[in-house]
């Protein structure tokens, strides 16, 4: 019995091929979903879950931020009896390089010698209790050892940080993985030899910064947490960031809380748990929605079946046999869904991992236990999708069957609310997509009022007169039309100040600039008349107006010093348009003021070449310091990365509600059409032509698809509203976008109901009033 | 010796506003081996009385025997214990599962009995034989012609041995040829001592029986015996 069932359920599926595509693959993209987010949920919550001493680590805070001057760290293991022991990190990003290698770029962590001892980071080679012991010590990791030396180096090989500062190699260690708050850094450094780096020997005993993250470990049942008040006291008396109550409060997180702590530092990840909570919202959602629709299809089509059904009650099968042979096929097709779903994981992982900004890696999450919760779950999916259709066909009227008076009923209304609330969700989808899409292309062609075409920049620390000789050595390359030196870009804001005037607070972005850059950049100056001098700056318009001054201001005073105007440059956007223009200064760049960047224009032929001439001049005058260029058109326009992956998210899920709910309409369609079948035959015979029957069919549907339209629509209008409001500068919410919306919904319901409407539209009566 | 007997037998059918009396106080016997047929108009209650018959489904009211059972009231589970094997059943539209062939379309009420594959081999074979139908055992069911369709529907009804034959219009959708062939199955599996109560609106088909029962309104209105050792 089990083979000639499994042949009729096989043989049913390869007839009804619409059925069975819509059912599998429809089952199997809502679980490649579930299993993606389930994974990478259950990554994000295992964040930190590995050190073997979580219970007992725990990160200092103060409100939103998380730094903390160094001698905090010693001042509380001498205070509190509690503590075994501390660690403070700081990141900082520099270059490195080995005798004979290139200098390559890297992100530092500067960490005392016990964090090895604290964390779990795992040791590939070296001694973690003595590797960072000594100063001037590092632990590489494994990748950047291998992109730096080509191989693992040797214990004891000497690396030189930022051309300054020798090292010695004491370890190597794993790469750090994503499931923790840290944020990823290449190489781990003992942290006093900060000090030399930075030429500020005296640091580690200094109040004055307090940019330096501070974990403590505990020590077996003590309750440390308790002591966030004394510490508050402790910290009011030495460190003026608590005197002058710029910190006001201290908090200590369990280290299994920072990955989602609302404390941001430079080092750490900042995390939205609600985030993940709306993900595991999602998740739920498809997985009911899916497991509904797939009722309600294979429900109905339970229909085309019902003579076999009939047969076996007649000759002996009792309702078990039959419950059980329906949750089998259920279970059947979970199991061939489950199979395609893994398939198309591996197909969509990389996809998925740009998107989600992380680094799920399938093959080994392919673990025993991985696979066996999976394979319950879907066997726990199988049974909850077949139970009802199981009981629904159990109770098939045989005598109805043969005598072909059998329907399935009608569903009632609560399926028709169902669909539409799948529709209200595709529209409002379906809007904010093209929304965030007309956003992007707005931001992306928005007039930022300076040259993009042929520019680039890029950071290089060598002092300043080395500065001003490789800017020379630039500007003989032929292909290269301008060369500027600058303290800030229109790319990186410049550099922030606050200050008072006139009873008020302003915050200002200030540049130091060359006589070059205006021109280069082609932004407008409009002269004051004003005579050139060292001293002299630039406005821009939002500054002339912040600061109360008239059309063609000549001077401002700031902190008692004269301020001559020199000229009034035309606004331009110098971050990103989430931002608004704000006011700014330039002044001139001194000659022995060591700049930030290089701005090069190119002359736009052959620019490659130039490019080339370009590193290979910047190659040989630094001896091999690392060289990244960046293109201005190209950096605004990951400026809206963010934007581009919301989209991009949006936009599939799109997708997958559009399948999971044409299984549902599929369903629905069928339903109906089968009520209808004696209507239609009764009509076509009476002379109704079949784009009327058409019609009558699909007026049904529409209608439910029309009163999601107008739900949805003030839904994504709030959406949409809420989510411009991060931008200064926005796109309109055009009503032609709804309209589209609404029609591709109305175009996909049609095109699935059409289905079936067209069959019975079109089929001959006769056949239809045979049994009647 | 009476394999049925039925006393004030009656159906109703209970909609929301509707009552219909499909049976109204039938009293019968039919005898192991005998060959009935019963006619009557369309909605005089013939099918209702098969399907109870047949125990498909259970009377309003009254007493039904079967085989020295009391089976009137029984639940579905215990009248699908005691229709299997006992009971075939032949069709007007054949019914047969268009997704197995006619080896196992045969073989199927045997699956439901628990008999072994060796043995469910053996008695399939044997049936198409008779039936003429061994060279077709591997073919669907849309291979082959109504006549074709309904000797596998017989086949599948007597391959248990069972002791009632109970047959809804058989020739309904089959020319004269072919219904005159299934008749003349029938008559010989009646004569081998299989009961066999058959519906009909073909008074010819009617001929084929040893006594015909009339059906009016749910009542038995007239018996006529064609075949003497049957009667009273």
């Amino acid at each position: 019995m089990i083979y000639n069932n499994l042949k009729t359920f096989v043989q049913h599926l390869w007839r009804n091929k619409l059925y069975s595509i819509i059912t599998i693959l429809g089952f199997s993209i809502s679980i490649l979903f579930i299993l993606l987010l389930s994974l990478y949920i259950k990554n994000e919550y295992s964040a930190d879950q590995f050190h073997v001493n979580k219970e007992r680590i725990f990160r200092l805070t103060h409100g939103e931020e998380s730094g903390f001057a160094p001698p905090s760290g010693p001042l509380l293991m001498q205070k509190f009896p509690e503590l075994e022991d501390f660690t403070r990190t700081r990141n900082i990003e520099g270059f490195a390089h080995g005798k004979e290698t290139q200098k390559l770029k890297n992100t530092m962590m500067f960490a005392d010698a016990s964090f090895l001892n604290i964390f779990s980071f795992k040791m590939i080679e070296g001694d973690k209790k003595t590797a960072l012991i000594r100063k001037s010590t590092v632990v590489l990791t494994k990748s950047f050892a291998l992109k730096l030396f080509g191989k693992l180096p040797k214990i004891g090989t000497t690396l030189m940080i930022n051309d300054k500062v020798d090292l010695e190699i004491t370890g190597i260690m794993d790469d750090v993985p994503t499931n923790t708050h840290f944020n990823k850094f290449d190489i781990l450094i003992n942290f006093p030899t900060m000090g030399e780096l930075w030429d500020e020997p005296s640091f580690m005993e200094s109040y004055q910064s307090n940019s330096y993250d501070l974990y403590v470990l505990t020590k077996p049942n003590t309750n440390f947490q308790s002591k966030a008040a004394e510490i508050l006291k402790i910290f009011k008396e030495v460190n003026w960031m608590f005197k002058r109550e710029y910190a006001k409060s201290i908090e200590i997180e369990p280290i299994t809380e920072s990955y989602f702590s609302a404390s941001t530092s430079y080092n750490v990840k900042n995390k939205s748990e609600g985030f993940l909570k709306i993900l595991s919202g999602i998740v739920f959602l498809i997985l009911l929605l899916s497991i509904i629709n797939y009722v309600n299809l294979t429900v109905a089509q339970s229909s085309f079946r019902s003579r076999e059904i009939a047969i076996k009650k007649l000759i002996g099968g009792k309702k078990k046999d039959l419950l059980l042979q329906t949750l089998w096929e259920s279970i059947i097709l979970s199991f061939l869904s489950l199979g395609l779903a893994f398939i198309l994981c591996f197909q969509v992982e990389q996809i998925f991992n740009d998107l989600l900004d992380t680094k799920l890696n399938l093959i080994k999450e392919l673990t025993l236990n991985n696979t066996s919760i999976a394979l319950l779950f879907m066997i726990g999916i199988g049974l909850i999708s077949g139970i009802i259709p199981a009981i629904k066909v159990a109770r098939f009227d045989p005598i109805a069957v043969i005598k072909g008076k059998f329907r399935m009923k009608e569903r009632n209304t609560y399926s028709r609310i169902m669909i539409s609330f799948q529709y209200l969700i595709i529209i409002t989808l379906i809007t904010s997509a093209f929304f965030i899409n007309k956003q992007t292309s707005f931001l992306r062609n928005y007039q930022l009022g300076f040259e993009q075409e042929n520019m680039l920049t890029f950071e290089c620390e060598i002092p300043a007169e080395k500065q001003r000789v490789l800017k020379g050595l630039f500007e003989k390359i032929p292909g290269v039309e301008s060369v500027s030196l600058t303290c800030g870009t229109p790319l990186d804001g410049g550099n922030n100040n606050c200050f008072s005037y006139k009873n008020k607070q302003l915050s200002f972005q200030y540049f130091a600039v060359d006589t070059n850059f205006f021109s280069m950049l082609n932004i407008p100056v409009r002269k004051t008349g004003v005579a050139y001098s060292k001293n002299m700056c630039w406005l821009n318009e939002a500054a002339v107006k912040a600061l109360e001054l008239p059309e063609t201001p000549t001077n401002f005073k700031l902190n008692n010093m004269d301020n001559p105007i020199y000229g009034v440059v035309k606004d331009f956007h110098f971050r990103d348009l989430k931002s608004q223009l704000g006011p700014a200064y330039f002044y001139i760049l001194q000659p022995d003021e060591q700049a930030w960047s290089y701005i090069i224009k190119l002359k736009g032929s052959n620019n490659y070449e130039s490019i080339q001439k370009i590193r290979k001049a910047h190659n040989e005058y630094t001896v091999g310091m690392p060289l990244e260029l960046e293109f201005f058109n190209e950096t605004v326009r990951n400026w809206y990365k963010a934007e581009d992956k919301t989209g991009k998210i949006v936009m599939y899920f799109t997708f997958l509600t559009v399948i999971i709910s044409v299984m549902g309409l599929f369903a629905m369609s069928l339903y109906y059409v089968q009520q209808k079948r004696k209507e239609i035959g009764l009509r076509k015979v009476s002379g109704a032509k079949t784009k009327e029957i058409l019609r009558m069919l699909n007026r049904d549907f529409s209608k439910w698809v029309i009163i999601s339209f107008i739900i949805a629509c003030p839904i994504s209008w709030y959406a949409m509203n809420k989510w411009l409001e991060n931008f200064a500068y926005k796109t309109e919410l055009s009503w032609w976008v709804f309209a589209l919306a609404g029609f591709i919904a109305m175009g996909i319901a049609l095109l699935t109901v059409s289905f079936h409407s067209w069959r019975a539209a079109t089929r001959n009566p006769v056949e239809s009033l045979r049994y009647e | 010796m009476d394999m049925i007997t039925i006393e004030n037998l009656t159906k109703v059918f209970r909609t929301d506003e509707i009552e219909t009396l499909a049976l109204n106080n039938i009293n019968l016997k039919i005898k192991k081996g005998e060959f009935v047929a019963i006619m009557g108009p369309s909605g005089c209650g013939k099918s209702t009385l098969l399907n109870i018959l047949g125990l498909l489904d259970n009377p309003s009211g009254g007493q039904y025997n079967f085989n020295n059972n009391q089976v009137a009231g029984l639940k579905e589970g215990q009248r699908t214990d005691l229709r299997k094997g006992n009971i075939g059943f032949v069709f007007q539209s054949f019914n047969l599962i268009d997704e197995l062939n006619v080896f196992e379309n045969v073989e199927m009420p045997l699956v439901y009995q628990g008999i072994s594959n060796k043995k469910r081999k053996e008695m399939v074979s044997k049936v198409l034989d008779r039936m003429n139908m061994s060279h077709r055992a591997q073919h669907y069911p849309q291979q082959l012609s109504g006549g074709q369709q309904q000797r596998v529907a017989i086949a599948r009804a007597v391959v248990s041995n069972p002791g009632l034959i109970l047959a809804d219009e058989p020739t309904g959708n089959l020319d004269s040829k072919n219904g005159q062939e299934v008749m003349e199955l029938l008559t010989e599996l009646n004569r081998e001592g299989t009961t066999i109560i058959m519906v009909t609106h073909s008074i010819k088909d009617a001929g084929y029986a040893h006594r015909v029962i009339n059906l009016f309104d749910g009542k038995v209105v007239t018996e006529e015996v064609l075949v003497g050792e049957f009667a009273e």
